[in-house]
């Protein structure tokens, strides 16, 4: 059976014009795909977790379930964590266990674009969905950000080389700048690469900022950029019709972090005193844009949030995952979609192993080898369907394709029958 | 479900004519009818107020908008933080309430239906996703036409028919319920950076102006005979003297024909914004006489206040180029959202203050508004939550519509521009209890088209308000006592489901999504759907077969069916 | 001809590659994946510095922690700069200090590059987290 126009549950591109040949139950053609997506949805079955563990040893799914019930019940202070490559039908369960446990709910943003959120409450944000880059941007400015490694179709199909109703030329039509500590695949196709010192965003995009409303700055160079180009910069930004940044995790991931991010609001903010600008941030995960959405509209905070009061409370930096773990103040966790022990600090996934840990994952992961309880799940956009928002906020129905492995449920189901656990206990 | 019967109150129930009579009424199976088995629950509402529970017709409650809102504001959620409770999640309340706390506020005020009156097309899934959490109202949504490509291009093609269609699609395909139309042709040239001045400016990539959007709209939203009018944020919002602009655009909708059974062709939304008079947020005055005047004297137009309350809140609209302005005015954080294709948004946060003369009289145009249009069937209760203010101060406006003293007094602590600048001062006119029941209930069903809403008559849905407070006995001079019954109701019955008793909610069952679904020939969809596909194809960067939201979408939908414009 | 250096001090940048993607989607113990993470890539000039071997492991250190892994030739680098991809090995030497904001410091971090150590494999990365050292 050949399924259309399928979304890809990989990054927050969400591209939705894959073709998808399946066969007796199994996929075995994949086109217009990325080379992750493909393998993705070509291995999706290999290496796969047959059989819910507690301790290291298969269990039956309802054991390890009682076992996840027994440690979130009795834990004073679990933490929820991952949910960003899900659907949102899984986050939403998360977030009312972590409720109901008096627990704390995360989500991978903490680590990628959680300091983008912060400066968006500090100062907000100038916005746009992606068809307004295809259609409308003659300037494209990738800043931090390297989509040849991390969306890898991002720039053929959204950024610079489509045509769109105003772009009718394509690449030619725009002007592509790349600011980057170093040389990457997304600088080979820039018009202009402006390479910048390690750690010196947060004083150029100040600089750039002060130059386009007008402010002559007294020095010769910030960054390692001259003046000079600087200003070409300024005026070239000024000058375009419609401009876009899309920045990545070279901001948020270096010194300054939020202050990066705030700086890069307020100097589109600006631009838009002049001419249209707008910035977008690069989101990772095919739906960690879901996770903070959905956090968001069931608590009011997108990620950080601590339940022990009964009312949620949220506090990036304290109820945060990395912080929660390397100071030790949780007493339990519950992954769900996402390998922390491969992703945070050591200091931090070290903790995770002293815990009882509770992990919902369909391969075996760094996190999977040191949990407690280990719960196979199905692989959501390929084995089951749901809704996940790309990067910039689109809401997109995700396909369930075939079948999974026999005896495994959704992450949803699976955290469905913790949470009635759950309430079965505290009753 | 068991019956019920609720026995002694005084009832308000302007469409059936009752008008604070002790009528009982019979609730069963989710219905109200003419008389119920004897075994039904009795609640004993004397010497309470009964009347239908509450339809709000406008407010931004679920989607990308006023998640924004939420998103961007961790400081207002910490005035108001909700535990959870034995029925109920826990969450945030204030300007940007979280989906669950929408749902039991609206309900403890007795309120049982309410329309989400933004939804971009693209972001309909998300607006779906949040009234699935949004417990125990009836809801609706009204995705944005104003300024979306194929509007835009049908007008500019002078294509009616086609345009005809493709609004009958968008409904079925964003599962809406009515057009709005926000700052008609200004948000496509905030595409660019720019806007568009009143009806006659120039939509730049198209060369039409706003005048021909909201007729052709218009006429599209009557001949495919929509329960509701048109649903228009004017140009112009926010400008001083655009109370002349609004006047004009209810003039371009007196040209067109309504459809069977309706006197109305267009709905004003949160008019107060649009009521400005003078040149200037330094010498702005009140418009508000002007436009009573005209709506006094023609009855193809409804509107509804945007009421201001003198607190905290946060803008939020799909009027991009005026949120940038209020931002360029404030200071305040700003996001801009645009979408491709279809719209645009802004959130900034913004205080009315009772010293700054500006907003003294837009508090004052709102209810200037509502006390000088004569008919209370034209204009309704609303603050454009949260643009006006939270939903949860209707209380307060209440209060102000029905007593003079609650007005004197609030206006003593205002800056004196009120005074000089509105006539609120010189107005004597208080609501009845049954012209209250017009403007949050029977009016906007009515405006609606929701015919089984805002009454009590059998057939209606069982959707009931009973307070606290005596009608009988209430003078004006006691507004403190009318503001705390009605923000705390004894009794909210929502599908013949007690949900709220003595203002703690005890039930939170799913109320319904409601759409409407015209009936489009099977060849004029397939000549559209050419049309669609090949511009999605083009300009889009989702593929139109992922385009329409899914019946996953909606677990308990109401369809409301027409026979739309062909024969 | 010029003597090798002991170490050489490093601005450490780390990040997403294709090849880690493709790679994680397979599982995270194949091959591919623990291929794709468990190096760095500096330049010809500092590969030089170091008098590095080809397969020979180096040795990542930062104030934090320490790690060895290979290491491949980027041209593309400039000197005194190299890039981890993100992963179990790369996590061996960040600082779990946020500074209040949650997000800890994984780019243009302070580190130094030696020869030497021995690389260890992904189970062996995962028991020294089991044992809390």
């Amino acid at each position: 059976m050949e399924h259309v126009d399928v979304v890809c549950p990989f990054c927050g591109c969400l591209c939705d014009d894959l073709e998808i040949t399946v066969e007796e139950g199994h996929i075995t053609g994949i086109k217009n795909a990325c080379a992750v997506s493909r393998s993705k949805f070509l291995n999706h079955g290999s290496h796969r977790i047959t059989s819910a563990a507690v301790d290291g040893k298969k269990a039956s799914m309802k054991k390890a379930v009682k076992e996840a019930v027994e440690i979130l019940s009795n834990a004073r202070r679990p933490l929820i964590y991952g949910l960003s490559s899900t659907e949102c039908g899984a986050i939403s369960k998360a977030v009312e266990i972590g409720e109901v446990t008096g627990g704390i709910v995360d989500n991978t943003a903490s680590v990628c674009h959680g300091p983008t959120i912060l400066a968006l409450q500090q100062v907000g944000e100038s916005k746009a969905t992606l068809g307004e880059a295809r259609n409308r941007a003659d300037m494209v400015v990738f800043w931090g950000s390297n989509p040849t490694a991390a969306h890898l179709r991002h720039i053929v199909r959204y950024s610079v080389m489509p045509k769109g109703m105003y772009s009718t030329e394509g690449r030619k039509g725009r002007k592509v700048i790349v600011v980057d500590v170093r040389q990457t695949g997304t600088t080979r196709l820039a018009d202009k690469f402006v390479k910048i010192k390690p750690n010196s965003d947060f004083e150029l995009l100040q600089a750039l900022r002060a130059t386009v409303r007008g402010d002559e700055l007294p020095v010769d160079e910030v960054s390692g950029v001259p003046m000079k180009e600087i200003k070409e910069l300024a005026e070239e930004m000024k000058n375009c019709k419609f401009g876009i940044v899309f920045f990545g995790l070279g901001l948020t991931q270096s010194e300054g972090r939020h202050m990066n991010i705030d700086a890069a609001v307020g100097l589109v903010s600006e631009l838009n005193r002049h001419t249209k600008f707008v910035l977008t941030p690069m989101r990772g995960h095919y739906n960690v844009a879901g996770a903070n959405t959905v956090a968001t509209w069931q608590t009011g905070y997108p990620y950080a949030i601590d339940f022990s009061k009964g009312y949620p409370r949220y506090n990036p930096g304290e109820f945060t995952a990395v912080d929660l773990l390397a100071s030790g103040e949780v007493d339990a966790a519950m992954i769900i979609a996402s390998d922390p022990a491969a992703t945070f600090p050591a200091d931090a996934a070290r903790h995770l192993a002293k815990i009882p840990t509770i992990t919902l994952e369909q391969k075996t992961t760094p996190t999977t080898m040191l949990s407690k309880v280990v719960l196979p799940v199905a692989t959501a956009g390929v084995e089951a369907e749901g809704t996940a928002y790309r990067m910039d906020g689109v809401p997109l129905r995700l396909s369930k394709l075939v079948e999974p492995p026999k005896g495994i449920h959704s992450d949803e189901k699976v955290l469905d029958m913790i949470l009635e656990g759950l309430k079965e206990v505290a009753q | 479900m068991k019956d019920i019967v609720i026995k002694g109150g005084y009832v308000y129930d302007p469409l059936n004519g009752i008008d604070g009579e002790k009528v009982d009424i019979h609730l069963s199976d989710g219905k109200v009818v003419e008389k119920t088995k004897k075994n039904a629950k009795v609640i004993d509402a004397s010497g309470k107020t009964v009347m239908p529970g509450g339809v709000d017709l406008h407010s931004h409650i679920a989607g990308s908008k006023i998640n924004i809102g939420r998103l961007m504001r961790p400081e207002d959620h910490r005035k108001d933080e909700v535990p959870k409770g034995k029925y109920t999640r826990g969450g945030v309340g204030y300007s940007c309430p979280s989906t669950f706390v929408t749902g039991y506020r609206y309900a403890q005020m007795g309120y049982t239906s309410v329309m989400e009156a933004a939804m971009p097309p693209l972001g309909a899934r998300h607006v779906h996703e949040e009234l699935i959490d949004t417990p125990i109202i009836d809801k609706a949504a009204f995705p944005l036409f104003g300024n979306n490509y194929f509007t835009l291009k049908y007008v500019r093609d002078g294509d009616q028919e086609k345009l005809n269609a493709f609004v009958a699609w968008m409904l079925r395909a964003t599962r809406g319920y009515a057009v709005k139309i926000v700052n008609p042709g200004g948000v496509e040239n905030w595409k660019w950076g720019r806007n568009v001045y009143g009806l006659d400016g120039k939509v730049e990539d198209y060369d039409i102006t706003p005048r021909q959007i909201v007729t052709s709209l218009a006429k599209a939203n009557e001949a495919l005979g929509l329960p509701h009018t048109i649903h228009l944020h004017c140009n112009n919002l926010g400008m001083p003297g655009n109370y002349k602009t609004t006047i004009e655009t209810m003039e371009v909708a007196k040209a067109i024909k309504p459809k069977k059974g309706r006197k109305t062709t267009i709905h004003v939304v949160h008019c107060q914004f649009n009521a400005l008079a003078g040149d200037n947020w330094m010498n702005v005055k009140s418009g508000a006489p002007h436009i009573a005047k005209y709506v006094n004297g023609n009855d193809h137009v409804t509107l509804d206040m945007g009421q201001l309350i003198f607190t905290d809140t946060t803008t939020m609209t799909g009027d991009g180029p005026w949120q940038f302005a209020l931002w360029n005015m404030t200071g305040n954080k700003w996001v801009n959202s645009d979408v491709e294709m279809e719209a645009g948004a802004g959130v900034v946060p913004y205080t009315f203050k009772k010293n700054n003369p500006a907003n003294t009289v837009q508090w004052g145009i709102g209810l200037e508004l509502a006390l000088l249009i004569d008919d209370p069937w034209k204009v309704y209760m609303t603050t454009d939550h949260p643009n006006g203010g939270p939903f949860t101060y209707y209380p307060k406006v209440m209060a102000w519509l029905m007593s003079r003293q609650a007005r004197t007094d609030t206006m003593r602590e205002l800056n004196k521009a009120v005074l000089k600048r509105t006539s609120l001062a010189n107005i004597y006119r208080e609501y009845t209890f049954n012209e209250l029941a017009i403007s949050t209930r029977a009016g906007t069903a009515q405006a609606l088209g929701l015919k089984d809403k805002g009454h009590l008559g059998a057939g209606a849905d069982a959707d009931v308000a009973i307070y606290d407070l005596d009608p009988t006995g209430w003078r004006p001079s006691q507004y403190k006592m009318l503001e705390k019954a009605f923000a705390s109701a004894a009794y909210t019955i929502k599908g013949g489901e007690v949900v709220v008793k003595d203002g703690e909610v005890v039930s939170t069952p799913l109320g319904a999504t409601h759409w409407v679904d015209v009936k489009i020939p099977s060849e004029v969809e397939e000549d559209l759907m050419k049309d669609l596909a090949e511009d999605f194809k083009k300009y889009y960067t989702v593929s139109l077969r992922n385009y329409p939201v899914e019946d996953e979408y909606l677990p308990i939908q109401k369809v409301h069916k027409t026979r739309g414009a062909w024969k | 001809m010029v003597t090798a250096l002991d170490k050489i001090e490093v601005t450490l940048i780390s990040g997403r590659t294709a090849k880690q993607g493709v790679g994680l989607e397979e599982g995270k113990p194949s091959e591919s994946y623990v291929d794709s993470v468990r190096l760095i890539q500096l330049c010809p000039g500092d590969a030089e510095k170091l008098d590095l071997k080809e397969d020979s492991p180096v040795t990542v250190t930062t104030e934090h922690g320490s790690v060895t892994v290979h290491w491949v030739e980027e041209k593309t680098l400039e000197s005194g700069m190299i890039f981890f991809p993100y992963g179990p090995w790369a996590n061996q030497v960040y600082n779990s200090v946020t500074d209040g904001t949650g997000m800890p410091i994984m780019k243009a971090v302070k580190a130094t590059v030696e020869a030497g150590g021995k690389v260890q494999s992904l189970t062996e990365i995962v028991d020294s987290l089991k044992g809390g050292s």
